[in-house]
């Protein structure tokens, strides 16, 4: 028994120090340890692997809509609202998951947006991408030089 | 028979590392995976994501060293009823989760539920049954002063 007990011992001993090795040199692992999602936000790797349909809102400005957005995602900004429900409202499905972007973490139009669907049109499953644009960027590969 | 018992631990083996090696290569994935399941305090999601991996990895490569064989397959069982139980309460619950078992997102919803379900009780069958053919640690210890 005592034998059993050491290789057990051993077997996860060895395996939280590999763990506790990978948390310090894996920059990867050290986001997951800092910076968890709030309860209302997804992780990109969550949003892209979830089984249900998805509807992706920019909430950022036009502008930077215009320079890059998620694929098939809708713009949609506190300003602009009353134009720009209409073809949120035409896509949406009921079980669908919205989920709402904005430039990075710490920008909080995404946040209203999400509110504003919650509270005024009674969307029940709308979450924030954790890290917003910057984060679906930096998943991006970079384009290789031709 | 003895053959059969080394087919059953090397597979046994493989499946461990290739499911450890595909999660410790995309931790946030496996993270949103976890997180589906909807069965763990948020805070403990992350630490979990990080450690379980390489938990199956040493399980994995232990099973093919005869000294910690034993113990390895304990874990093996260990582990397995551990999924068994979540995927369950899943079930149960009715949500659609993302299985994680082997780093590619696979969504397990409804009837789905099966294949992963009877694939994990094989899993626990194959254990349970190296765990009878092998000897325990006093056996070993008699056959080699013998």
């Amino acid at each position: 028994m005592d034998s059993l007990r050491r290789s057990w011992l051993g077997i996860l001993g060895i395996a939280s120090l590999l763990a506790a090795a990978a948390c310090a040199f894996d920059p990867r692992a050290r986001t997951l340890l800092r910076d968890p999602p709030a309860p209302d936000e997804i992780l990109l790797a969550a949003a892209t692997v979830h089984p249900g349909p998805l509807l992706w809102i920019d909430a950022r400005s036009a502008t930077e809509f215009a320079n890059g957005h998620i694929p098939e995602s809708i713009p949609l900004t506190l300003d602009d609202w009353d134009s720009q429900i209409v073809e949120l409202l035409a896509r949406w499905q009921p079980g669908m998951r919205v989920i709402v972007y904005c430039d990075d973490r710490a920008c909080g139009s995404s946040r209203s947006v999400a509110e504003k669907l919650r509270r005024e049109y009674q969307f029940d499953d709308v979450l924030i991408l954790h890290g917003g644009w910057s984060a679906w960027k930096k998943s991006q590969p970079i384009p290789q030089p031709r | 028979m003895k053959t059969l018992d080394w087919l059953l631990r090397l597979a046994l083996a493989g499946v461990f590392i290739c499911a450890a090696i595909l999660k410790i290569a995309n931790p946030a994935a496996f993270h949103a995976a976890i997180l589906t399941y909807r069965a763990l305090p948020e805070s403990l999601v992350p630490v979990l994501a990080l450690w379980l991996p390489w938990v199956e990895l040493c399980t994995g490569i232990a099973l093919l060293w005869s000294n910690h064989r034993r113990a390895a397959l304990w874990i093996v069982a260990a582990l397995n009823i551990v999924f068994l139980a979540a995927l369950a309460q899943a079930a149960w619950r009715g949500l659609d989760v993302v299985c994680g078992c082997f780093g590619r997102p696979a969504s397990v919803r409804g009837a789905g539920y099966l294949e992963y379900l009877a694939r994990d009780l094989a899993f626990l069958l194959v254990a349970a049954w190296l765990l009878r053919r092998e000897p325990s640690s006093r056996q070993a210890e008699r056959a080699r002063n013998d």
